[in-house]
Order: C-alpha cells, then structure tokens, then sequence
C-alpha cells in the first residue's frame, strides 16, 4: 500500500470532505452563515485538522522524541515527490500520516533487526512500571513551573484554552479581547514553551512512557 | 535550552501557523502557503511537529486548577474567590488528584489491553439502574460514571463534544482530560459543561437539580424550559462552579453558590448517605433508593421531624436504630418488605 492509498484510506475513514466543499472564492468573505453552512465548516475543520492532530498524539501515531528531526527530514523528501495540489487539499493530514507512517517504518525495521527487543517491550507493557507516575509527577511540574514564567494575559488564555477548553472565539469574548490579540499570545504561548520544556517529559505526558 | 536565534523564529513561525489551523477552517490560499512554508526547509516541519506535541502534552496536563490566572475577565471579587478556593485546597485536592491518576492509570491498562490498536470510538450508550443498584461506567476516554440507585443515563460521543444526558437519578462523573472535547452533562435544561473534572449532579425528589463539584471546574448553564415562541438568548448564564462547591437549579433558577464539603455531598457515591438538618421523610425517601426493604413513615409529625448525621446507605438498620435513640422511634415489620417507622408508644401512665 502506498503511503498516497493510505492517506486517502485515512481520510475517508475521517469523514474526509468532498470537493463541493471547496470554497476558495467565498472564503474571501467572512459573511453569516446559515446553520448548514456551519454544520458543513465545523465537520471540515474537524476531518481536515482535529482528526488528523488526534490520531498523531495517539500512540498509534507516535514519534519518539529523539527522532523528529530525522523524521521530519524523511518527510520533506516525501513531501517533495507529491504533486502539490494534492497536498494542498489536506496538508496537515498528510503531514501527520506521513510523519507517523515514517516512524513505525522504522520502529519495525530496527525490531526486525533485533527481534529480542520487542519481546523485552511486550514484557514492560503489560507491567506496571512503578517510575512512570515519578517522570509524570516531574513532567507536570515542570509544564506547571513554566506556564508560571509566563506572562499574566498568556497565562489566562491558556488557562481558559487547556483547564476549559474554551476556543479562541470564546476565550476573545471572556477576556474582552479580539480574536487577533488571542491569537498572537497564543502563538507566543507556544513558542516559549517550546524553547523551555524538555521535550522527553512532554513525551511522558502525550503517551504515558517513551 | 538552547535556544539558537534561528530556531526560534522557526518555532515562533510554526506557533503562529499552528494556532491558525487550531481556530478554524483554512482557505485555500492559506493551506497553499501552509504547504509552502512546509516544503523550504525540513526544520520548519520539525518545528511543527513539536508544536503540535507540545500542544498533546498541555491537553494531557492536569495542574490547570493550581496555576493562578484571573480567568474570568471581571476584577478583584472573582478573582479572590478563586484564589483562596485555590489555596484552600491545593493540598487536598493534588493527593485526590494522585488517586484519580491511580485509578484511571488502572482503567487505561485495562482498556488498552481492548482497545490496542484501534481507534477507539465511543458507542452511544443508555444504561439505567434499578432501586438498589449502583453501576460504574467506564468510557472509551477513560473517563467514568459512578451511577446511583434508579439512574438513567445516555452517552453519546460526538467529536466536538462528549455529551451525556442525565434522564433521572443521580451520578458522580470523573472526567478524564481533553481539552479539546467539553464534557458536557445534561439535565433537564440544566447543562454542566466541564473538562477534566470530579463532579456529581443529582436530581432531588422534589424536582431540583444539584450539581457538586469535588475536583477541577465545571460551567453550569441553568435554563427555564422554553415556552412555545421563545429562543435562548447568547446572554443565558453561565455559573462557574470550582471544587467544594455547590449550586442548586429548580425551576431553570439557579441558587446561589454554596461552599460544601464535596466528599461528604458525594458520598452517596461509596454508599454514604449525609443528611443535615432533613425531613425523616426525605431521609427514609433516600434509603428507600438503595434498599430492597423499604421503610415508611405514616404519622405525619414523625415524618415532619429533622435529623442529621452520615450513614451506610446499605445499612438501614444502623439507621433505624439511630431514629429510636433518638427519637424514640419503633419499627415494625409489615411485610417481608417493608418495615415502619412510628413514634414511641406513650408512656403508660397508669393513672390512678
């Protein structure tokens, strides 16, 4: 099966949209929508991006952390052989397959390599390791200690993103802010965290073990 | 970490393309730039993948209840409610957090076990329990339903939202993590919407809703039912409710917030019953949910009477003989199901 089949089987298997949705032109305008409009954009966004991002963080979709960047190497070769329109219909479904598929094809050719090792694997899944809840413990608290570094107005708004799950719309209207200020912080947000947090921890909390 | 200049910018390159897909639909032209962007350099989409590791792992995070941020846009009052409700209990609070933690760590391995490699959905659900009867739910989230006695309930998972409907009954909800899928309970026209917490919500037999929250925080919506003609208006309430606390919803109208001792409001959960300053009626109405032997109560200034105290749900006769030291009250078997309460005998006087 090639990785163009298997994201196509993916994609159906989301919900994936169907062409008619498609609205270049009128995308232009952020008019009001009737309610079946916006059954049909929220369905989209879903099948295009929250799937795909879901099935990424699951272990099914896992990369060790120590890998990324020769992941990420593979994959813009892959991405280069494509035609780009076709990306272009799903990138982020793409992106996130492509990187997944990537990493379990190398996960099995180094099993196949050292057969012993999956073995002595399935014997530590299947026990309760008692150092897990320890690398949780220090994971939680090392997020917690950086969340704290930020500033307040980044602080609130991913405290209101992640402990209530609110969306960028509802977290613009509970702070009395526009959606363009929620978005900027956010982005910030992000990027800080990204350069302080070691990213093994994050792996801890995302799959449990790495 | 080093944090090398160029690395940043990408970092910062890839936040901001992140935080754009995470808001909403993309136009084309955005995703033609999305693929551009990707396709310069194989760091811009290592830096995107972090990005969207880094946003997994603050989903998963649970300390959101410790970090103090002013929330909710108003000044000083709310905000000092929340911070002393946080200072208040962080300390009991994190050593439930890490039982929880314990407990849903032993569901996850049972349900990995199931679930392995398949994407796991969750089917609709409706599961209702008889008089005497509590039932444990697990769902496919990990999260769990502790049912009380005469409890109906419907689950139905959706992908924006994971939607119960609480019919009748009572029930403790854990709800495990997902920030980007509410947990939102419904009752009536009472929603209770939440994202990774401990929370009861009971039906009492006079009609009202209580919802209690022991962990985290929920936002309880408490509607009138709509007269034919009518719409719900954006501007609908919206109550914050964070740990210990309590509101009570009759008739679309919500109490005001009370501080409660949420272990001791929930303990119906494990089979304790509290009753604080309530009608024996109501009191033995309670009992009568959990056992198959039911008590009744006929005299009316019997049934009137206040009692307080904890008690094993499963064990009325603790019960009953709580009431005659108390009260006096004697108990008689009518049937083989069904014992009643009286009030003490008059003293015989003999009158000369």
């Amino acid at each position: 099966m090639t990785i163009e089949n298997i994201v196509k089987e993916a994609l159906k298997g989301a919900g994936g949209p169907t062409s008619s949705l498609d609205r270049s032109s009128s995308e232009e305008s952020r008019a009001i929508m009737t309610p079946v409009e916006t059954r049909t954009r929220v369905a989209d966004w879903f099948s295009r991006w929250r799937a795909p991002l879901r099935r990424f963080l699951s272990s099914r979709g896992s990369i060790p952390t120590a890998d990324i960047d020769d992941v990420a190497q593979e994959v813009f070769l892959r991405l280069m052989r494509y035609d780009r329109s076709e990306i272009v219909e799903h990138p982020q479904a793409y992106l996130f397959r492509m990187a997944s598929n990537v990493a379990s094809e190398w996960s099995i050719r180094s099993r196949l390599r050292h057969p012993h090792d999956s073995e002595w694997l399935g014997v530590l899944e299947s026990e309760d390791r008692p150092d897990e809840t320890h690398a949780r413990r220090a994971a939680e608290s090392e997020i917690r200690e950086a969340i704290e570094r930020l500033p307040a107005r980044q602080r609130q708004i991913i405290k209101l993103r992640f402990g209530e799950g609110l969306d960028q719309a509802a977290i613009a209207a509970r702070l009395g802010l526009t959606e363009r200020m929620v978005k900027r912080d956010l982005a910030n947000c992000y990027a800080t965290l990204r350069m302080e947090l070691d990213e093994e921890l994050l792996g801890v909390l995302i799959h449990g073990r790495e | 970490m080093d944090a090398s200049d160029p690395r940043r910018s990408v970092a910062a390159a890839a936040a901001r393309w992140f935080v754009e897909l995470d808001s909403g639909e993309l136009s084309r032209r955005d995703r033609e730039e999305f693929v551009a962007w990707l396709r310069e350099s194989p760091v811009h989409i290592a830096e995107f993948l972090r990005i969207s590791r880094l946003h997994g792992a603050l989903s998963k995070f649970e300390g959101w209840d410790d970090i103090l941020a002013e929330v909710s846009g108003e000044s000083n009052v709310v905000a000092l409610r929340v911070t002393q409700a946080e200072r208040a209990a962080p300390e009991r609070v994190s050593k439930a957090k890490w039982r929880l933690a314990a407990g849903l760590a032993a569901t996850f391995l049972v349900l990995a076990v199931v679930v392995m490699t398949q994407w796991s959905v969750q089917p609709d659900l409706y599961v209702e329990t008889r008089r005497g009867e509590r039932r444990d739910v697990v769902l496919t989230d990990g999260s769990t339903v502790l049912m009380g006695p005469g409890t109906r309930l419907k689950v139905r998972y959706r992908r924006a939202q994971r939607d119960v409907e609480l019919l009748a009954g009572r029930a403790l909800f854990k709800v495990a993590k997902e920030a980007d899928r509410p947990f939102v309970v419904s009752a009536r026209n009472t929603t209770v919407r939440a994202v990774g917490t401990q929370f009861g919500v009971e039906y009492e037999s006079r009609g009202d809703l209580v919802v209690t929250v022991a962990e985290g925080r929920v936002a309880v919506k408490a509607r009138a039912p709509l007269r034919s003609g009518q719409s719900y208006t954006a501007a609908d309430d919206e109550v914050l409710l964070d740990a210990n606390q309590q509101l009570t919803v009759s008739a679309g109208m919500s109490s005001p917030v009370r501080i409660v001792d949420g272990r001791s409001e929930l303990g119906w959960a494990q089979g304790r019953l509290m009753f604080e300053n309530r009608r024996i009626a109501d009191v033995v109405e309670r009992f009568n949910e959990y056992n198959d032997v039911q008590l009744r109560v006929r005299d009316e200034a019997l049934a009137e009477r206040r009692v307080s105290g904890v008690f094993d749900a499963s064990d009325p006769d603790a019960f009953i003989a709580f009431l005659s030291s108390v009260a006096g009250v004697q108990a008689r078997r009518t049937s083989n199901d069904a014992v009643l309460l009286e009030p003490p005998a008059p003293a015989e006087h003999l009158v000369p």
